[in-house]
């Protein structure tokens, strides 16, 4: 009898999870990659309110952060966080600028893979469909709601030594990327959360320019 | 042209005090036996720092974390802006235990220096065993703090916890507090000759 009830309890989960975390079939996720395409490709320009929460283990309370985010096509991104300190960063014509409240510095995107990387990231956190690399990443879609889950799982070496895996969630109606969370190989992790998304509105360009 | 004698003894005396061929040479001192915690550590047991290193004209910037787990027990996590872990230690009784640290933190100067540095800021409970005046400052003497080097803590007129100073014949290592609606002073962690300043200011305590 007890093994029957626990049979039960688990199959209700399991219905439970289900109604949260529908898997997706291929046409749907092949749906989904064009509606996450279609919605970035006549992107012109992105302005966003983030909230950044650090999750560490062995710490009671989690580090947040705020700020706001700014993209202008092709490649002009400025990254700025208001909270609790000013900083911001900048990635405009194959450079990045730094002003860490008040410390300046500009260094050429050429001069390292790093920075490389860290300009494709932030314009993958725009445009959704750049960060889906199945190359690096093993990736299983979900409906959560009215929103859709990604989960990325590192197939590359270096990647899986900092990364366990990459939850990107994109709002169901917009398609933009609405919360990425970063999961370490510890299990501490940072989740980004975009609110009050404008897609398509004038962002002067004094936004970008490095001072 | 009259020759400013008494400036030039000052100076001599500035210099000769700050270099100090024993560093506390010509204070008037007084044997003690007694224990001292920093007020900013007594009721600590968390807290978010902005953090920022100048170091040979270059600038790093980030957020430290820190967590009393015990008594000289203290665990932190150094993180960039965006989140990303950098380097995450233990303090245990001045002795520091490394969880992980990214391939360019991971060498045994930096470490070092880390260890020490923090040593001298969470550290509870220390022996004092002499006392000494000096013009308005009062010198707290903790023996043998790190190897055979003291650690002094050096208090204003108005008995505030000014400066924190690693030395045995030299300062090695010199902390300024400067005070502030917190609890938490900030702190600007200098290193001799070494142009190496750490400086910490609280963002967040529980």
């Amino acid at each position: 009898m007890k093994n029957l009830i626990s049979k039960y309890t688990f199959v209700f989960f399991l219905i439970l999870s289900g109604l949260n975390f529908a898997q997706m079939n291929s046409t749907e996720i092949k749906k989904l990659k064009e509606n996450i395409n279609s919605a970035t490709a006549n992107l012109t320009s992105l302005q966003s309110d983030f909230t950044q929460t650090k999750h560490l283990d062995f710490m009671e309370n989690d580090v947040k952060s705020s700020g706001k985010l700014y993209f202008k096509s092709k490649s002009k991104i400025r990254w700025e966080y208001t909270s609790p300190f000013h900083y911001y960063v900048i990635f405009n014509n194959e450079k990045m600028f730094v002003n860490d409240n008040g410390k300046k510095k500009e260094t050429e995107l050429s001069s390292s893979k790093l920075l490389k990387d860290l300009s494709k990231i932030m314009l993958g956190t725009v445009n959704g469909s750049g960060v889906l690399d199945e190359t690096k990443f093993k990736i299983s879609y979900s409906k959560t709601g009215n929103d859709y889950l990604a989960k990325m799982v590192p197939t590359d070496k270096t990647y899986k030594k900092y990364i366990k895996q990459i939850d990107l969630t994109f709002d169901g109606k917009s398609f933009l990327l609405k919360k990425i969370k970063t999961t370490e190989p510890t299990l501490d992790y940072t989740l980004i959360e975009f609110t009050n998304q404008k897609k398509n509105s004038a962002v002067d360009d004094a936004k970008f320019l490095f001072k | 042209m009259k020759f400013p004698v008494f400036q030039i003894l000052t100076l001599f005396f500035i210099i000769l005090v700050s270099s100090c061929s024993t560093y506390t040479k010509n204070f008037v001192s007084e044997q003690v036996n007694e224990r001292f915690t920093p007020h900013y550590l007594e009721d600590f047991s968390e807290g978010s720092f902005k953090i920022s290193i100048e170091a040979f004209d270059n600038h790093f910037g980030g957020i430290l974390v820190a967590k009393k787990l015990e008594t000289n027990h203290f665990r932190f996590a150094f993180i960039n802006e965006f989140g990303g872990k950098l380097l995450d230690f233990e303090l245990i009784d001045k002795e520091l235990k490394l969880n992980y640290a990214i391939e360019q933190l991971d060498r045994k100067i930096i470490l070092n220096m880390l260890e020490k540095d923090f040593a001298l800021l969470f550290s509870e409970d220390n022996k004092i065993d002499e006392k000494f005046s000096f013009e308005n400052s009062i010198l707290w003497k903790s023996p043998s703090f790190i190897g055979t080097k003291n650690l002094y803590y050096e208090f204003d007129s108005d008995d505030n916890l000014d400066k924190i100073i690693l030395a045995k014949n030299k300062e090695k290592v010199s902390i300024k507090l400067k005070t502030n609606e917190n609890n938490f002073p900030e702190f600007e962690i200098s290193h001799g000759k070494l142009p190496i300043k750490i400086y910490l200011h609280l963002l967040n305590s529980n």
